[in-house]
This record gives structure tokens, sequence and C-alpha cells, in this order.
């Protein structure tokens, strides 16, 4: 390599790499280091106390409420987000008109413009309210009973996962219509030839083709929704009814910032760290693609 | 195996949305890039097409690009609807029924091979598809695989595959299928000279294992010439001629046909006399006149054509010359070519090409701007009428 070259390398990368030190990589270390004690800032104290902050995590039943809410929500909120964004992507995409196709691309992707806080509080407020939500009327409308959407144990699940995907769909559906407008058009031809019948084609030439994109999304949904955060602490009131929507990074927060006990805080925060980790891995060893153009 | 029929076809491309139209319109005026006939309806792509395609035929269709050679492919395929007219495929309307009915089988040009699939699956997706029992799939494939010389490449991906291997594959994918129809959309365009040769050969030994009809799109008169049946020469949406290829060459219908098949291009001379002399007629060329032979005298008499101006054709190596000091054409360069000799004249600022025997001709008198004298031997003369460009010595045999 030219010596100015590397000159010019290291000017670029040195800024970078001491703002990833400051924010990232030091946050994180302390982070676990935090982990191993007791540090609160407020009875000024931080000593050391080994494993035991993870030790207590499955003893704690707020903890693994929350760990199961976590997981629930994700995994139930991502699946049906690729389903609904990817079938309607590859719906958008068989438009014949651009206008058209742009139009449909463009409704979809209004929500994710509004700040999420925003729009939960709209929809708290007046979508999902028990007595003058839009929802309650139109449910009462065909003659059934209003939902507590956000009061009802029951239900509160449901009615965030109807939020977040509302709120949420559009850049997938963006990012698949892209995936799906890059598939050769002649490949479909090929397969017209071939005798297959849109199903087929969907099953053996999209949904494949489509790999690299859905790897992608589905990474970045479940690393995004396993932090969900503002439509938890926005949309519900104190968690919901009996805890039933609390989720890690709301129980992070209460306990880091409410209960001022920063080393289990720390410890949780570890374990979902982990628990992003590991999925992460292994939907990408899934979902390997081997293949070119 | 299968009798194809296509009954004045025609294909419109509607204009895209009316403001771009009227955008572009007032911007500049309309840029003619081809001669496509602009309706109201939109751009005619191919119209008045009708050709009988015999059972078992190699027809191949040839012109210069966006003269609607591939959009007549693509709607015997059904990949395009018929805008007019009836496609029949042993005697059944075609027009309506979706692609994946009609039993055709097509190879294209940027090969449209399954990218995720190695080049066993690739081949064997159709049957798949078909549901047909897995080990006569698996005969078939290797049955495929083996006349196409790619049993080696079987478990691999596309991608690892060179242009000639892919083309193999997109063409073993489409003769696992058995289909009625062959359908080839410019197949060889992307493979480079040495391989193009090669695969031509491979084509026409293939088409002696694989019985069956075959509808095969280029651009390239050589490979028109060398694999067709019959050729149909295709111009701005219309069929210009269908003939076997040396009723094309040595009968072409117009100044079009006869300037695009064969090469070196023909020679052309505009403005020639055609006039009535003696009882026969003479054409007079480069100041020259030639008394043309009974039987064409005969034909254009059948014709009633009067005296008149004519574009005489001649093909290159029809052209005899010899040094002269006053001469009618100046030699620009003389091309070496092997076994003969092309020789590139100007005169009057037209060019001219000549071929010419390197073992008769004594190459030292074909310097660069040396004067050759021209003479033509009226057998060999094409006339086209000047104003229509159609032949006036039509086919004799007929």
């Amino acid at each position: 390599m030219i010596k100015s070259d590397r000159k010019f390398l290291l000017l670029v990368l040195i800024p970078i790499f001491i703002e990833a030190m400051i924010f990232l990589v030091i946050p994180i270390l302390g982070t676990i280091g935090i982990s191993f004690t007791d540090y609160n800032p407020i009875a000024h104290k931080m000593d050391p106390v080994g494993l035991a902050n993870y030790k207590g995590l499955f003893d704690d039943p707020k903890f693994v409420i929350a760990f199961k809410n976590t997981l629930v929500f994700t995994i139930v909120a991502v699946g049906l987000n690729i389903i609904i964004s990817l079938t309607t992507a590859s719906m958008i995409c068989q438009l014949k008109s651009n206008k058209t196709r742009s139009f449909f691309r463009m409704i979809v992707f209004l929500p994710c413009i509004a700040p999420m806080v925003a729009s939960a509080v709209v929809w708290g407020r007046s979508i999902m309210n028990t007595k003058t939500g839009l929802l309650n009327e139109i449910i009462r409308m065909f003659g059934g009973h209003g939902i507590a959407w956000t009061g009802d144990a029951q239900y509160v699940m449901l009615s965030v996962i109807i939020f977040t995907l509302w709120a949420d769909l559009g850049y997938n559906i963006i990012l698949f219509c892209a995936g799906i407008d890059s598939i050769p058009g002649d490949v479909y031809e090929a397969a017209d030839l071939d005798g297959c019948t849109g199903w087929q084609k969907f099953r053996g030439i999209t949904l494949p083709l489509l790999g690299r994109t859905t790897t992608f999304v589905v990474l970045m949904t479940l690393i995004s929704y396993f932090q969900m955060f503002a439509q938890f602490s926005v949309l519900l009131f104190k968690d919901g009814p009996q805890n039933s929507g609390l989720v890690l990074t709301s129980y992070i927060y209460k306990t880091a910032f409410v209960y001022k006990e920063m080393g289990y805080a720390a410890a949780i925060s570890v374990v979902l760290f982990l628990l992003i980790l590991v999925v992460s891995l292994i939907q990408q060893r899934v979902n390997k693609v081997d293949w070119e153009y | 195996m299968a009798e194809v029929v296509l009954k004045n076809i025609k294909k419109v491309y509607p204009h895209t949305a009316e403001k771009d139209k009227k955008k572009k319109k007032a911007k500049q005026p309309p840029e003619k890039k081809s001669n496509l006939q602009i309706t109201e309806d939109g751009v005619v792509a191919v119209q008045q097409f009708s050709l009988d395609i015999n059972d078992k035929e190699f027809i191949v269709l040839v012109g210069p690009s966006g003269c609607g050679k591939s959009t007549t492919l693509r709607m015997v395929a059904g990949l395009e609807e018929i805008t007019e007219g009836d496609l029949y495929i042993d005697g059944e309307r075609m027009n309506d029924v979706a692609p994946k009915d009609r039993d055709i089988a097509m190879v294209f040009q940027n090969y449209a091979l399954y990218p995720h699939m190695s080049v066993y699956d690739n081949m064997a997706y159709s049957l798949k598809v078909k549901k047909t029992p897995k080990d006569e799939i698996d005969r078939k494939v290797r049955e495929a695989a083996e006349i196409l010389d790619i049993t080696p490449l079987l478990d691999r991906k596309p991608k690892a595959l060179s242009g000639g291997q892919k083309q193999r594959v997109a063409i073993g994918r489409a003769f696992v299928r058995n289909p009625k129809v062959f359908l080839m959309d410019e197949p060889l365009s992307n493979l480079d000279a040495k391989l193009r040769n090669q695969m031509r050969t491979e084509i026409i030994k293939l088409r002696s294992k694989i019985d069956t009809t075959f509808i095969y799109v280029t651009h390239d008169q050589t490979e028109a010439m060398t694999l067709g049946d019959r050729i149909v020469i295709m111009k701005d949406g219309f069929i210009q001629q269908i003939g076997t290829p040396q009723e094309v060459f040595m009968h072409p219908a117009n100044i079009f046909v006869a300037g695009f098949i064969g090469v070196p291009q023909m020679n052309f001379f505009h403005g020639c006399r055609l006039s009535k002399k003696d009882g026969g007629y003479a054409a007079t060329l480069l100041g020259k006149d030639y008394a043309l032979s009974a039987a064409q005298s005969h034909l254009l008499a059948e014709k009633n054509v009067a005296d008149c101006t004519v574009t005489i054709g001649v093909r290159p190596v029809d052209m005899k010359g010899h040094a002269a000091e006053d001469g009618d054409a100046v030699i620009e360069v003389a091309e070496m070519m092997g076994s003969e000799v092309h020789l590139h004249m100007t005169r009057d600022g037209e060019d001219i090409i000549a071929i010419v025997s390197s073992r008769e001709a004594d190459l030292s008198q074909f310097e660069a701007g040396r004067k050759m004298a021209l003479q033509f031997d009226p057998a060999a003369m094409h006339i086209f009428d000047s104003k229509t460009e159609e032949n006036l010595l039509p086919c004799v045999e007929e």
C-alpha cells in the first residue's frame, strides 16, 4: 500500500474508531463489569458480588415474565411482520403500472414516518380506547362487545403487536419490494414456460431468490423487536395488568432508573444482549445463501 | 412435433401515460429511432405477420434490432399478448392459452437459469412441476446432459459456469421437456465468436436428435443462413421475405433483404437506367450498356416494365475488374482474408466491395490509390425498382 493511502485511511478510520470505543465498546464492557457488582448510584456503593446477579435472575418472577413476554412478542410479531410484508410486497410488485406501485408503496410506508411514541399515544387514546376507540366502535357495529385492548391482560400483547405491525410494516415492505424487483424478469418467464403456477413461482423462484433480502430483513426486525420499548411504555399503563406487557427493555429501565439497582439491570442487559446475539447467529446460519446471479 | 400457423398477427404496444407523451412532444421533436409505425393506439411492433411453419421445420426469424422478431417469438411463447390475428399450434388456437399450457420450451438470450438451483435441478424443474416420477426425471436429465456434454456440471450452480456452459444448460432445460415447439431467442449472441461458431454446429447436431419444430430468432445473417430451413426476414415490424437460405440469397425480394443477407454486403448502384432495346432489355451501369438475358427480359416484359430508373445490386463475388488508368473506382484497402481478398473501393463517395480469389489474382495490382475498371455479368445483376425498392427480377424458378 502506498504511504499516503495509509495516512488517509488512518485519518478516516481513527475518528470512527474513537467514537466506537467511547460509545460502544467501553459501555458494553462497562455493563458487563457492572453486572458483577451491586452498583447503586444513590447509595454510593459498588461492591463486587460475583455471579449473584445472574443467579438471582431465574428466581425473579418478574424477570421470567419479562423474558417470556419478550420472546412471545418477538417471535409472533416478527413472524407476522415477515408474512404480511412479504405478501403485501409481492402483491404490490405484481401491479403493472409504475404509478400505482409507487402509490401503494408510499401508502404502506406512511406510518413509518410518524414517530412511534406519537402514534402510540394516538392509538392508545383514540383507536384502542375502550369506550370510544375506533376498533371497539367497529366491533360494536357488527354487534360485538368492546374489548379492553390495553387494560385486559388477555389482549395486551395482541394490542401491542397490532400496533407495532401497523407502525413498522412499511420498512420491510419497501425492502421486499426492492428484493422482488431485482429478480430478473426472464427467470419468471422461464418458469412460466416450465409450467409453473403462480404459487409455484412464488415458492420455487421468488422465495429462494429473496433469500438475501429475507436474511437481512429477518435479522434487522429480530434485533429491533427484541429491543422494542416505546409502544410498551406509551401504549400500556404500568406494563399492563399483571405485568402482561412487561418486556426485558422496560424491566431493565425500571430496575436501573426506578429501583436504582444498576448491577442487576446490567445483568439483565447482558442476558438480552446474549439472547439477541445467539438468535442472530442461528438466523444467519439457517438462512445462508450460496448462489449468485 | 407440431405445425405452427401465424395468421395476420399484429402487436401494438400501447402508449405509456399520456402525460409523458405530451411532455416529450413539447420538449423535442419526435426523434425517430426506428421506422415502426405509430398509431393512435400505440407503437406497432409487428403487423401483417402470416407464416405457416411445417412440422419439424427450422424457421429462423432474422432482422435488425427493433424489427419485431423477438416480439413475434414471445407472442408464440405466450409471454406477449397478441393484439390481433390468430396463432395455431397443431390446429388449436393458442391466443388465450397460458404459456405453461402451450407445451413449448424457450431458450433465452440471457439464459434465464434459476440461479439458486444446481444444473440438475434447473433441468429437472419443469418435470418436477409436472409431478413426473423421480426415476423418469433422473433418466431424462442424465440423457440430456449426456447429449449436451454437461454431465460433469450437474451438481454445479449456474454462477460457476461459463457462458457456453450456461447456454448448454438452458438448451438442456428446454430439451428434457420434449416440447412441441422449441423457441430460441438469440441464444448465441452472448457468446464470443469462436464459441458461437461451435455452438452453432452443435445446434445443427442437436436438431437431428430432437425431432421437433424450431423457431429461432437472431440478428446474425450467418446464423440464419446456416441454421434455417426457411428464413423470415423482418424489418420495422413487417415481413420482407420468407424463403430458403438459397432463395433469399439468390433472389432477394427487395433492396433491404439484398443488403441484409450476404457478407460482405451487396454493392448497390443507384440511378441506373433500364431501357427496352432490340426486343429485350438493357441496363446502363457506370456508363456501359449491358444487354440482359432472354430469361431476364422475359420476366421484365411479363411485368410490363417500361424504361425507368433502377438500382442495380451486384454481390461482391460477382464483381469483375482489372487495373486501368481510366478506371471507375479507386482502391482504398485490400484486405487479405486468406483464400480471398476483399477489395474495398470507392466511387463518387459510394463504397464498393469486390471479392477476388487470392490464388488467381496478382495481388500487387491492388495497391491503394490505383484505379480499377469494373465489369459486370448481366446474369449476376439484381435489378430493383428505384421507388418501391422491390426486386424486378424475382425468383426465376417460380
